[in-house]
């Protein structure tokens, strides 16, 4: 029996209105993610990966964004249309948000301790002795030594990497069931970096957490994800387990984001890049997105690339891909991939890796 | 650490150090207030500045107490009376609360400064409580006097004195310039009036023979409750009016900013003069009608402020955590952006102070016989054209030395604000 999907984000669309046009930044996404899972949402800046997560936290309100189109369920309640109070309850509270810059996301004119005790307050029912003892057990469970003395400190008298364990702290304070991290570690050292992931990877382990990092560290993705979905131009293009992923990428975008990782040992070699740039979110073209740095479709495959954009389908069991070059595409079944994905580690065993 | 921690995240890879890292030098972090002040008191005219706003602001509060023609206490006919506290009147009784909330406010801020629970020890509370209750025992005594301390409402200055002969006055205590604001020396003459300083007054005398000195004094009163009640109308006001502008943005915006400009259009002497014409003079009316128009540039501050301010990340880490919109507003953001706010308000006061002077020049402040430096300095000058050296010397220095203080202090507070991220290190 499959487990229930912590999250499910069905078809959502979130276009801006810029003096240039509609802006479509994410143009039907769906994917959902399940307990004790790290789904990870790659792409190159500008694909629409952050937008996702924000839009996913309805913090895109005082924004010009509009939504024609989407929903976005947890454990079976729609927040596209839930109050902004109750909304308020479940950001923090059921699903917390690690942001990518730590230097900026605390507030510099609060003690951290009053940062963290406020989010407990707003979401427990505690007093604020109570809600003291829990950050400070936060804390520690990050890893932040003295976390009693740490707590009475401003966030200017901190290093990077204990800022953004201190973002972890305070997102993990109130046990949320969903964590969405936005390249948590883009801004850190290497060291700290692994030092951070590691910590998410064994506080998912010990609370049985859903997590969706987005990410454009391939290195990242290998290293944490359950599964992978790759995004290109506001569209999900490939979606798999992430061995699968790497093992046998389908969609041309992804073959040349695994084949852009530098590698040790080719010190001779020209790193690969991919030719041509993002097409802008306000004049897509009418095929694929990805058509106009493709090199890899030919034949009856280009001709239908630069009519018609592909769709996600499944072309193997577990492995979502939209584009025309993709072995098995053609026959593949042409609806949208069901709502809810398969369990990835379930699609795995089918799968022959 | 603790051993249990390690055996539930056998796992992590983090180890926390077994050795406590090295005490910092100070006990807990200097926040962002505590640094702005020791570079604001580093200088010295800031020192100076605010000593001097202090310090009018304590003789504002305690006027009646140090300049007043009645004695604290005396045996009137044989009977033990209170007349300086009877002839308290309602204001006088809500500068002195305010003045007595205010040391209990600086006194409970003392005892529970940011601290984590544990270290709020009983003693400290019992402390705290003793504060509280010798405060609210001060208040109700004054209250009390008030109403119970004397029978006799018409006895005069010179009565208490003993210069008159009507009452039997024993064993009076009187504050240390015992001439208040309308006490006039009596009898009266020529050569009373316009006095030059002696050693009875001080500064002198004005037009009806009173001491300039006493009226000096409880003038403060005016030029500090102006300052600071329209100053916090304007404060209220332009903080909310702006926080929601910036925030918005937008529609809102080009709204909030079209009505600032017809506010700001109004001329606010004129319509002060008109106002008073129109509906008498009243000291609270000029407060408000300079509160709810001097709202405008503090507006500006905060809108600018804040459309900075929301696009930065801990407030869209606030949102995430779920933390709703007015707390982020007046909360998260307002302290972020509260420097220039203030900062502006400082200067507001100085001018405010300059209007209350000016209309009082003109004649249209202050009830007589009320005091203030702008009435005073009018009368000094404005009876059969004679210029009165003494009368308005006094009057103009502490005009001049109040708004140069009040601007010196804006001015130190600004530069202690700009170059904070040099010293943040």
């Amino acid at each position: 029996m499959e487990e229930e999907p912590l999250l499910e984000v069905e078809n959502l669309v979130t276009h801006f209105k810029t003096e240039d046009g509609t802006a479509r930044a994410v143009d039907g996404v769906t994917f959902s993610l399940f307990p004790n899972q790290t789904l990870a949402i790659v792409g190159e800046s500008g694909c629409g990966k952050s937008v996702t997560s924000m839009t996913i936290m309805r913090l895109l309100q005082s924004l010009p964004a509009i939504f024609p189109a989407g929903s976005i369920r947890y454990r079976g309640t729609e927040l596209m249309t839930l109050p902004e109070a109750q909304m308020r309850k479940i950001r923090g509270g059921q699903i917390a948000m690690i942001f990518q810059e730590p230097m900026t996301s605390l507030n510099p004119v609060f003690t951290v301790g009053e940062q963290i005790i406020e989010a407990v307050l707003l979401h427990q029912q505690v007093d604020r002795a109570k809600a003291w003892s829990i950050a400070e057990e936060s804390l520690q469970r990050v890893g932040i030594a003295e976390p009693a003395r740490r707590l009475q400190e401003y966030p200017h008298q901190m290093s990077g990497g204990m800022k953004q364990r201190i973002m972890i702290a305070m997102a993990l304070a109130c046990e949320p069931s969903v964590l969405i991290a936005d390249e948590p570690t883009t801004a850190l050292d290497v060291t700290i970096q692994a030092q951070i992931l590691e910590l998410m990877r064994s506080l998912q382990a010990s609370a049985g957490m859903g997590i969706l990092l987005i990410t454009h560290d391939l290195g990242v993705v290998a290293e944490n994800a359950d599964v992978v979905a790759v995004m290109y131009a506001g569209k999900i293009i490939e979606y798999a387990d992430v061995y699968e992923l790497f093992e046998n990428p389908l969609h041309p975008y992804t073959r040349g984001l695994l084949a852009c990782v530098p590698k040790l040992g080719n010190e001779h070699e020209k790193l690969f890049t991919i030719p041509g740039m993002v097409p802008g979110a306000t004049n897509y073209p009418q095929g694929c997105r990805f058509a106009a740095r493709c090199t890899h479709c030919t034949g009856t495959a280009r001709e239908k690339e630069l009519a018609q954009q592909p769709e996600l389908r499944e072309v193997k069991p577990g492995h979502w891909v939209a584009t025309w070059s993709a072995p098995g595409y053609d026959t593949a079944p042409e609806t949208l991939p069901s709502l809810t994905f398969r369990r990835a580690k379930e699609a795995a065993q089918v799968a022959p890796i | 650490m603790s051993s249990a921690q390690s055996e539930a995240f056998t796992n992590a890879p983090i180890d926390p150090p077994e050795t406590p890292l090295p005490a910092l030098t100070a006990k807990h972090g200097r926040s962002f207030w505590q640094i702005v002040s020791r570079s604001y008191f580093r200088r010295i005219k800031n020192q100076i500045a605010t000593a001097y706003v202090v310090l009018l602001a304590v003789v504002a509060v305690i006027a009646p107490f140090i300049a007043n023609g009645r004695p604290y206490t005396a045996v009137v006919d044989g009977k033990r009376v209170w007349p300086l506290f009877r002839m308290l009147s309602r204001e006088d009784r809500i500068v002195l609360l305010a003045g007595v909330g205010f040391l209990l406010y600086l006194a409970v801020r003392f005892f529970t400064r940011k601290r984590p629970p544990e270290t709020r020890t009983p003693v400290r509370r019992i402390a705290l409580l003793i504060l509280v209750v010798l405060g609210l025992v001060a208040s109700g005594g004054i209250m009390w006097s008030m109403r119970h301390g004397d029978n006799n409402d018409l006895m005069t200055r010179e009565d208490y004195k003993g210069i008159t002969p009507d009452y039997d006055v024993q064993g009076a205590v009187f504050p240390p310039l015992s001439w208040g604001f309308q006490d006039s020396i009596y009898p009266q003459s020529p050569e009373t009036q316009f006095a030059d300083p002696s050693k009875e007054h001080w500064l002198g005398t004005d037009e009806s023979s009173r001491d300039t000195l006493a009226r000096l004094l409880w003038a403060t009163r005016v030029v500090f409750g102006i300052g600071l009640i329209s100053e916090l109308i304007s404060l209220a006001i332009g903080i909310v009016y702006g926080a929601f502008m910036g925030y918005f943005g937008g529609t809102v915006d080009i709204l909030g900013s079209r009505f600032i400009e017809l506010v700001e259009s109004i001329p606010t002497l004129f319509l002060i003069i008109t106002l008073v014409a129109l509906l008498g003079r009243e000291i609270y009316l000029i407060m408000i009608v300079l509160g709810l128009t001097g709202w405008t540039s503090i507006a500006r501050f905060v809108r600018a402020e804040f459309y900075r301010l929301r696009k930065m990340d801990f407030v869209a880490a606030a949102h995430a955590t779920g933390v709703p919109l007015t707390s982020i507003l007046f909360r998260h953001m307002l302290p972020n952006g509260l420097t220039p706010i203030l900062v502006n308000a400082t200067f507001g006061i100085a001018g405010a102070v300059t209007i209350e002077s000016s209309l009082s020049y003109l004649g249209l402040g202050v009830q007589p016989p009320r005091a203030s430096w702008g009435s005073m300095l009018n009368a000094a000058g404005s009876p059969g054209g004679i210029f009165h050296f003494w009368a308005a010397l006094a009057p103009g220095i502490m005009i001049f030395f109040t708004i140069f203080a009040y601007n010196i202090i804006g001015e130190g507070f600004r530069d202690a604000i700009d170059p904070r991220l040099n010293r943040l290190e």
